[in-house]
């Protein structure tokens, strides 16, 4: 080495920053806005709620029902989806309460979930249309009482179990690309940057490839996922993506279940999308629009309620609370026996938002009988970039059973 | 380095226009001081957790500067290197800028004395010679004194020129021809 190297130049040499990884950082930046939307609001207080609402809490929680009440369409006259969701409220909360958790123990769920995701190369334009895809998969969740715990997502290999590309179109153009990297879609042979000299691997496991994930929204880990998601490997083969244990991954734990109580709390904004709570009034977490005064809207209500039934364990905790209030909603219908796309049969109430489909709609699947909530599905807006019809979800969940196992991993027993 | 000046007052949360257009005056940077250390994965998540702290705190503080965004970003760093199970990232070879215009053996040593250097040695450097901020902004970005940023300056310098000329990279005692500015 030249003896006349300062060392300052020696320093700077070290900067692993490139002019390259740098614009494509730029690139992101829209994308990174967005997650950040998502996830942020208003510094809560995360105190558990029933030594927050108190005496002193009353007037603003009677407040909050009268403004729901004051809120219902012809209230007097309760439609089929109000009647049905009314019914399933009431068999589901008299349904056996989830068991209590000892020290070191959680509560585990397996899912089946659907979500969609984008991406598009790194050259790509504002014109050039993104990819879109469609993956299934299982979703395992453990979660302790405090709300810590795990996400386990492992979608299924490239175009298997059910996942595919949302239009032929999609394909051709991923197959016309070299056949890059599918986000959300598990890694293996057939989903590598092959072929493709111009994805090297020089930005990371996502080949420079902007992306966008809708689903899991209620999760608390939308869009931050893939970023989030560490490979499972076997064999050094990525099999599944395991979220980071975060403690703000789901509070459905922490959230009470008396429905006014409850109702009062969405009304004040109070609730956050990932079930975090505060003390007072907050402006709303979803949507809310500059200068917004504290409070959530019925729209804004519904997609609280929407993202709070994606959470692990709220179908159990808290779904005949969450149906009374849905059941207030304007425009919702009911569809008996109905068959969802994991195979699922009872009612399904579709929920418009915004009070159109052309927005998106809301759809849960009850058990008619007991008020189970088989799954939740979210229906693209026509006009979203996801290029979908209101027919095609956008992300749903279809929840298994709830028991209790001794630690993050565990499985439960065969007669659990 | 330029100091932004909130938009709001410090008594009520801004609104998402007003905390965006602080976003992007100053993605740019925080994208930099996140690239620098963290994997590139996670790049996205750690910036975007940066600034949903930000967004929490930001009516807490006088004057959001990018210094303060360089401080809650280094807890989020921290939190990331916590989450990988180590100390610090492992500059990789094929990182380096001097590859292809230098001996390989050279970068290797330089960084390997590099990586001798504490976490609170090197961070300085970093803030000194990568992100280029003065003594004020490093100070803020570290929580410690003017007085004490410059003499651990001093002493983390001290410390890297020893650990070259260990490895035989640099003979004798090295001056830095340029060191931070006074002044922000």
């Amino acid at each position: 080495m030249n003896p006349n190297t300062n060392v300052e130049d020696l320093l700077r040499s070290l900067d692993p920053l490139t002019v390259e990884v740098d614009q494509q950082n730029a690139a992101r930046c829209d994308s990174v806005w967005a997650a950040i939307v998502v996830n942020a609001e208003p510094a809560r207080r995360r105190t558990r709620r029933w030594r927050v609402v108190g005496a002193s809490s009353l007037v603003s929680v009677g407040a909050a029902v009268a403004l729901i009440v004051g809120l219902l369409p012809g209230t007097p006259v309760m439609s089929a989806a109000a009647a049905t969701l009314h019914r399933a409220a009431v068999a589901d909360a008299g349904a056996a309460a989830l068991s209590s958790l000892g020290t070191g123990q959680y509560y585990y769920q397996d899912a089946q979930v659907t979500m969609t995701c984008q991406f598009a190369a790194p050259t790509a334009t504002g014109t050039d249309p993104w990819i879109t895809y469609v993956s299934d998969g299982t979703m395992r969740s453990w979660t302790n009482a405090n709300g810590d715990g795990k996400i386990v997502i492992t979608p299924t290999p490239v175009n298997e179990g059910g996942s595919h590309f949302a239009t032929p179109a999609d394909e051709a153009k991923w197959v016309a690309e070299g056949k890059p990297f599918v986000p959300c879609a598990l890694i293996d042979p057939s989903n590598k940057l092959v072929g493709n000299s111009a994805n090297s691997d020089t930005t990371g496991s996502l080949g420079g490839y902007s992306t966008s994930v809708s689903g899991y929204g209620g999760l608390g880990v939308i869009l931050g996922f893939v970023q989030n998601a560490t490979p499972v490997t076997v064999n050094g083969v990525p099999v599944s993506l395991a979220l980071a244990t975060d403690p703000q991954s789901s509070n459905v734990t922490n959230l009470p279940t008396d429905v006014q109580q409850i109702a009062a709390m969405l009304a004040n904004g109070e609730i956050s999308t990932d079930g975090t709570v505060s003390s007072t009034p907050q402006v709303c977490p979803v949507d809310a629009s500059a200068n917004a005064a504290p409070g959530c809207d019925t729209n804004q209500q519904l997609t609280l309620i929407q993202q709070l039934l994606q959470l692990p364990e709220a179908s159990a905790k808290l779904g005949s609370v969450l149906y009374d209030i849905l059941a207030q909603m304007p425009g919702a219908t009911v569809t008996a026996n109905t068959t969802d796309s994991f195979g699922n049969s009872g009612s399904l109430v579709s929920v418009p938002l915004d009070g159109s489909s052309n927005n998106g709609v809301f759809q849960v699947l009850l058990n008619p009988t007991t008020g189970v909530l088989l799954s939740s599905t979210a229906l693209a807006s026509p006009t979203t970039p996801l290029g979908a019809t209101t027919t095609s979800p956008a992300s749903a969940v279809s929840y298994g059973p709830i028991a209790v196992v001794s630690g993050i991993g565990t499985l439960p027993s065969v007669s659990n | 380095m330029n100091t932004n000046q909130p938009p709001t007052s410090s008594t009520r949360p801004p609104t998402r226009s007003e905390f965006e257009a602080f976003y992007r005056e100053h993605y740019a940077a925080v994208s930099r001081f996140v690239t620098r250390r963290v994997a590139l994965s996670t790049h996205d998540d750690v910036v975007a957790a940066t600034f949903v702290v930000a967004w929490r705190k930001f009516s807490t503080v006088t004057n959001p500067s990018l210094a303060w965004l360089y401080r809650i970003a280094s807890y989020e760093v921290s939190g990331e290197y916590r989450r990988q199970g180590r100390q610090a990232q492992v500059v990789e070879l094929n990182d380096l800028n001097l590859v292809g215009s230098a001996p390989v053996g050279d970068v290797v040593d330089v960084s390997r004395a590099f990586s001798q250097l504490s976490e609170n040695d090197a961070e300085l450097l970093r803030l000194v010679y990568w992100e280029n901020l003065s003594r004020n902004e490093i100070a803020e970005v570290l929580g410690l004194s003017v007085n004490a940023v410059n003499v651990r300056y001093h002493r983390a310098l001290e410390r890297f020129s020893g650990a070259l000329s260990r490895l035989d990279v640099i003979a004798g005692t090295v001056e830095p021809t340029n060191p931070p500015t006074q002044e922000n």
